[in-house]
């Protein structure tokens, strides 16, 4: 396989007031090259902070915690000095952030923005007006008409949507090999977020570049994503191709999530599923499986134990009791059991 | 599996019960967190302390043997001594007792300028900010100019021609710092009489009145009682520069300020005379001003620390 | 843009005849006769009544003041009462030295608060950002008359380096000198700006680091030292206009205290001199003429940070700011 980044046993706690918060709890994944990989997950299960590792951002009070590694490209990231960070980031990966208003500088150019990450990473030699040059073929290819004046144009000038491609030509124009996109389309107005979509399908094909998607709009990942990582309470509770978790979800809360929205494949009389209560309190996250509290299936031993990760094969993983033959399986709409779709 | 947990048939039965999960309740009241903040930081706690001890100095300043006032040419000068900790001054009065209830004008000063200040700011803020409209738009224009005036200049015309005296200081110094207490409050005010609970009492018929006092008064306590602090600082700051001018609290009776007044005509041989008083000053200054950030920090979560 | 600029002017007017008016009517309703300085026991009661009828003191107040105003606005600020000569050229020829003095005391707390504020901010939390936040705390905590005489006390009394009072030694007339005069009034007036831009300054710096266009520049591979020279300091410093003109006032009233400590020969010394002396009319121009300075110290201010913020430049006509 051809596999990019290697997340192992990724760990990171923030020290808070009421104590440590463990944001992420000793997960794994892989990313493969020039494939999306989609991270969901309700709001503070630890996405953000996962794709924040593999940039090196994580600052005080968070810190990730011993034992941890990121191998990309044969070398653990998290070993780098300041200075290797300084060439990684923006050079072989880039993230784009959910609100481009804040995420620019507001007293800054555009083009100045554009060209300040190929600046960072110019081994070439380019000159200022080379750059310049770069940032505007860049402008051109995410769809900003007239983008010469656009590069002279201040933060808040521009549309929301138009931000967004600003950001996009930012992180694209060192051409890197990993692209963050920290829910790039939460922030836009469904056609807007429509376009922005489709414009990264294609940069995608044109670059060449791995993508990290960071959403929790099952749309968006349905539509782009090759493969989904399922995060709950700062841990993975399932992974697997997009088929597989659209189709065969293994886990309940892939199950709920899965049928919360609506979709135009499903029978129409079908209900929407909601999920009853709230993530749990991650200072003091909760022995056994930290879904269990919410779980309509959940089961004695559910709150003792944290069930193991099972291979179904092809890469489709799962870590709930309900895959073990002695649960208790009565009434669960989805598929239990040990082996993949019989 | 290889916990050495045992599991039984139980085990993979149904839950009985959901566990209710409540989340962790942090108990944080207003006064422990001032408390903690405090206690997370030295200086504070030496603020805390020196005010502790300069305030109930300055209330025990009659059980000294001295005299503020008494003249004793004789002993004019004393370097400092047992019976005389700061010495004595020009006129042989005891310095530390002269200090001691200079302390208190310039405290009683401070604290009521403070209280007066509050008491206008608040009034014309939440009056301002709650009923709104025109008038509101009209009190705070009329802020805005208080806001804008130079303060210290139409204080020191005001002292020039007003008849000197604590009181007069006070509601000097009160009428020009009332407006920035005003702003404080009518912007908390506004904040607050959208919230639901306000709405509710409202609807429940209480009066405006009530709905003031009772709901809107103890919201905006936190910026309040930071403004007061930093009241007591700046009063005690302007009080003395105008002392030391002559046009707040004159000689004989003193204030910290008009000791340094005095004491600048010795300035270059009984350099020591300023030192005191002036320190008195700084201090005092310092430790309201600091108590006031520690409880900005308390009260006023957003701040960024 | 121009409306903008109109409206401040506007409201500049506006403050200076607020100031003016209120002055006026302390003075007016102020206990004790201005004319009794004027008026010695041996007058007649008609020599009485034309100082009296001279001074204008004849006439009600709103009459008083209107003609005071008329003539001020044609830069006539009457004669001294104590002086019997033109208020004008009395000032005038005091304000160069008090602007000087002003104006570089401004310039060296920019140039020292900016710094110290900014590497607080960036390393906050750590011994240098409590050493620079401490010395903060001293700065607005210490009356500035009082850190003044403390200077005095260490370098004319005890180290005999620098002189204490005036802007020239007698007989001499070297800029070297008047530098030496200056060194401790521009280093007190300097201390209690200082303050609070040094505390601005870091807060905002922490404010600005905090935010998320800085850690978007950080996943470009930029160096934490180019975000702080390169996006943040910029962001920081707009403010800084701001508080800038604030200080005019600051300024001005420690010109008054200052100068007085100092014996530095300007405006405020003099206008401190008046006050004295109850000469209303110098009084009056002195207010008049520092309130200037102040409010258009705020007015320049204004349009300033209108120019260098792009966001109001080029929405100045839409709602304000965020």
């Amino acid at each position: 396989m051809n596999t990019l980044v290697e997340i192992k046993n990724l760990s990171v706690s923030y020290f808070t007031y009421a104590g440590e918060v463990q944001s992420v709890r000793d997960i794994s994944f892989s990313i493969e090259k020039g494939k999306t990989t989609a991270l969901v997950g309700e709001s503070g299960c630890g996405k953000s902070v996962t794709s924040k590792s593999l940039m090196g951002l994580i600052e005080k009070p968070g810190v990730i915690k011993e034992g941890s590694q990121i191998i990309y490209n044969g070398k653990n990231i998290l070993d780098f000095n300041p200075k290797e960070w300084n060439a990684f980031r923006g050079k072989e990966c880039s993230m784009i952030f959910q609100d481009a208003l804040v995420s620019l500088n507001p007293t800054m150019m555009v083009g100045k923005q554009i060209m300040e990450n190929l600046e960072n990473h110019n081994e070439e030699g380019l000159s200022k007006g080379e750059l310049r040059k770069k940032a505007k073929e860049m402008l051109d290819m995410v769809g900003i008409p007239d983008a010469e004046s656009c590069l002279n144009k201040y933060p808040h000038e521009l549309s929301g949507g138009m931000r967004q491609r600003v950001m996009i030509a930012t992180a694209l124009i060192t051409h890197p090999t990993l692209l963050i996109a920290d829910e790039p389309t939460t922030a836009l107005d469904v056609t807007i977020q429509a376009q922005i979509l489709e414009l990264m399908k294609d940069l995608q094909k044109k670059l060449g570049m791995a993508i990290i998607m960071i959403t929790h709009d099952l749309g968006v990942v349905a539509d782009i994503c090759d493969d989904i990582v399922v995060m709950y309470a700062g841990k993975i509770v399932e992974k697997g191709s997009n088929e597989d978790i659209f189709y065969h979800p293994r886990h309940p809360y892939t199950w709920a999530l899965m049928n919360s929205v609506p979709r135009l494949d499903l029978d129409s009389k079908e209900e929407l599923v909601t999920i009853e209560g709230t993530i749990p309190d991650m200072i003091h996250p909760p022995k056994g499986c930290a879904f269990c509290s919410r779980c309509p299936y959940a089961m004695n031993i559910c709150a003792e134990q944290t069930p193991e990760v099972l291979d179904l094969g092809n890469g489709h993983e799962v870590s709930c009791w309900l895959t073990d033959p002695r649960a208790d399986v009565s009434g669960v709409p989805f598929q239990t059991g040990g082996v993949d779709h019989e | 599996m290889e916990n050495n947990l045992v599991l039984n048939e139980k085990s993979f039965q149904r839950m009985e019960k959901k566990q209710k999960d409540l989340g962790v309740v942090y108990h944080r009241s207003i006064w422990k967190d001032v408390k903690k903040e405090i206690k997370s930081n030295p200086m504070a706690v030496f603020a805390c302390i020196f005010l502790a001890v300069i305030i109930i100095a300055c209330l025990l300043a009659p059980l000294s043997p001295y005299d503020p006032n008494k003249l004793d040419i004789a002993n004019k000068f004393l370097a400092p001594s047992l019976q005389h900790p700061f010495g004595t001054d020009e006129y042989g009065r005891d310095y530390f007792t002269r200090a001691l209830y200079g302390g208190r004008v310039s405290l009683l000063v401070g604290f009521s300028a403070m209280f007066v200040t509050i008491c206008i700011g608040t009034t014309i803020g939440i009056f301002s900010g709650y009923i709104g409209g025109k008038l509101d738009m009209l009190l705070m224009r009329f802020t805005d100019i208080f806001l804008a005036l130079p303060s210290m200049l139409l204080m020191v015309v005001l002292n020039s021609f007003l008849k000197p005296g604590m009181t007069t200081l006070i509601l000097v110094l009160s009428l020009f710092s009332w407006a920035s207490v005003a702003r404080i409050t009518r912007a908390e005010t506004m904040s607050l009489k959208e919230r639901d609970y306000v709405i509710a009492s409202k609807n429940l018929g209480a009066s405006s009145v009530l709905i003031a006092v009772k709901h809107i008064l103890p919201n905006i306590l936190g910026p309040v009682i930071v403004a007061a602090s930093l009241g007591v600082a700046s009063a005690i700051l302007t009080e003395s520069s105008l002392s030391f001018l002559g046009l707040g609290i004159s000689i004989p009776h003193a204030s910290w300020g008009s000791m340094l007044q005095g004491a600048q005509s010795y300035i270059l041989d009984k350099p020591m005379m300023a030192v005191y008083p002036g320190l008195l000053i700084l201090l005092t200054v310092l430790s309201f001003n600091i108590l006031g950030d520690v409880l900005r920090s308390a009260l006023e979560p957003k701040i960024v620390k | 843009m121009l409306k903008y600029c109109l409206k401040k002017a506007g409201q500049v007017a506006i403050v200076m005849l607020l100031i003016s008016f209120f002055s006026f009517a302390i003075i007016d309703l102020a206990p004790g006769d201005i004319s009794s300085m004027y008026i010695t026991e041996d007058m007649t009661e008609e020599e009485k009544a034309i100082v009296i009828e001279k001074l204008g003191l004849d006439k009600s107040m709103p009459e008083q003041y209107l003609a005071w105003l008329g003539e001020a606005l044609k830069g006539n600020f009457g004669v001294s009462l104590s002086y019997k000569t033109p208020v004008m050229p009395m000032l005038t020829k005091r304000l160069p030295s008090t602007i000087l003095l002003m104006g570089t005391s401004l310039a060296v707390s920019l140039a020292l608060s900016i710094p110290l504020g900014l590497i607080a901010g960036y390393k906050k939390n750590t011994w240098i950002d409590n050493a620079i936040s401490g010395f903060a705390y001293f700065g607005m905590s210490i009356p500035s008359f009082y850190f003044g005489m403390l200077m005095i006390i260490l370098f004319t009394a005890t180290l005999h380096l620098l002189p204490s009072s005036g802007m020239h030694s007698v007989g001499v007339n070297t800029p070297i000198d008047t530098l030496m005069h200056m060194i401790m009034p521009v280093m007190t007036m300097a201390l209690s700006s200082m303050a609070s831009k040094v505390r601005y300054v870091r807060a905002n710096t922490i404010g600005q680091l905090s935010e998320e266009y800085v850690l978007a520049a950080k996943a470009k591979g930029t160096s934490p030292v180019k975000i702080l020279f390169k996006h943040v300091l910029k962001n920081t410093l707009l403010p800084i206009i701001t508080i800038v003109g604030m200080n005019m006032a600051s300024l001005v009233c420690g010109s008054f205290i200052i100068e007085s400590v100092f014996g530095w020969p300007g405006i405020g010394s003099f206008a401190m001199e008046a006050i004295g002396k109850r000469d209303y009319t110098i009084i009056m121009a002195y207010i008049m003429l520092s309130g200037f300075i102040l409010v258009m110290g705020n007015f320049v201010a204004d349009i300033l940070y209108s120019f260098a913020d792009p966001r109001i430049k080029r929405g100045i006509d839409v709602a304000n700011g965020k």
